[in-house]
């Protein structure tokens, strides 16, 4: 289904551009402002993924060290601590690939435009996660508002891989 | 489109490429990380009997306090750089409690000091002083023997620390 077909069903969302910004300047670089939060957020995620594999999240036992480390810095009478030492510390090799593989996955939505109102949940979601899992501080907060700013606003289809994939299968969810 | 698959590649290669130049080291003995914004740390210093009275104290407690909301927030920009300039030292907030001696029961505390937790050289550097982190020793910055450490400290646990907190700030009000 063409660009113009999908207007001419009116269900179009504007393509960012450079012309766009030109002929509709307030909407032009708010989408921008947008489409560039994404991406730089998607990076912050591809940084996060390379640091897991360079520090052997996979295959090595770094995960239960560092979570074993982290259980001492916390009040042990903390929901965070019991959930530690219940549930991320017996199982810290799956939490380990979990957390590779789930930030490797955001960071190609995110950056490529691809399913990303999932890739927007899922990095909410993971914020969230290591929040529980003891590593709060108040940067979690904002990183997860512009989660659900992306879950909410169809950011892939101003730039992404989400705009040529929904036009192909305009039925599936994981494009819209 | 090609530009995103630049992206990826840079991104893969910088999985691949060497870490940067810090590494988690769990063997240290006084385990005060570069990373934690939330940490709030209790370092308890003591001088070796057999040194001769010198400016600092005989008994120091260093609580190093967790960063403020907006430092914990300023900490994205760190994560976005992460694999570029990875996080080498830490500038923390500071309370000292001087203690005359351990069953004195008298204490002086000093406010907004700042302690650097130096990642590379694995040090605590305070005002006049350094804890090696490797293996607890103190040393003052200005003694005449700079290799000789003038005493040991230890790295309290979240329960221990609160309470010997509790205590000195009690010591000191009740002076007052």
């Amino acid at each position: 289904m063409s660009d113009a077909a999908v207007q001419a069903a009116g269900t179009a969302r504007p393509r960012f551009s450079f012309a766009l910004v030109r002929s509709r300047p307030a909407l032009g670089t708010g989408i921008g402002f947008i489409v560039v939060l994404r991406i730089l957020y998607g990076l912050m995620w591809a940084g996060g993924a390379v640091n897991k594999f360079q520090r052997d999240y996979l295959f090595s036992d770094f995960p239960l060290k560092l979570f074993t480390q982290r259980l001492t810095e916390l009040d042990p009478a903390s929901f965070s601590a019991r959930f530690l030492e219940g549930f991320v510390i017996p199982n810290s090799q799956l939490v380990g690939w979990i957390v590779a593989w789930g930030e490797v996955a955001i960071a190609v939505g995110l950056v490529f435009g691809f399913m990303t109102r999932i890739a927007g949940f899922g990095s909410a979601l993971m914020c969230i996660m290591f929040g529980i899992g003891g590593y709060y501080d108040a940067s979690l907060i904002p990183l997860i508002l512009i989660g659900v700013l992306i879950m909410v606003l169809p950011t892939g289809h101003w730039l992404g891989l989400d705009r040529r994939l929904h036009q192909r299968y305009p039925n599936a969810i994981w494009f819209k | 489109m090609r530009k995103l698959i630049v992206i990826g590649v840079v991104i893969a290669l910088g999985a691949c490429s060497p870490q940067g130049t810090v590494e988690t080291d769990f063997d240290l003995k006084i385990m005060i990380s570069e990373l934690c914004t939330t940490c709030n740390d209790v370092l308890r210093c003591e001088q070796s009997a057999d040194r001769p009275a010198g400016e600092l104290p005989p008994i120091v407690v260093y609580n190093l306090l967790e960063d403020s909301v907006w430092a914990q927030i300023a900490t994205i920009w760190e994560y976005l750089i992460q694999n570029i300039r990875p996080k080498i030292q830490d500038e923390r907030a500071m309370t000292i409690y001087a203690v005359e001696a351990a069953d004195s029961g008298s204490a002086q505390v000093i406010t907004d000091q700042q302690a650097i937790v130096d990642a590379v050289n694995r040090r605590v550097l305070v005002p006049g002083a350094y804890v090696d982190q490797r293996d607890g020793r103190w040393y003052q910055l200005d003694a005449a023997d700079q290799a000789s450490p003038i005493g040991q400290c230890e790295l309290l646990g979240f329960q221990a620390g609160r309470e010997l907190l509790a205590s000195l700030r009690t010591a000191i009000q009740e002076e007052q």
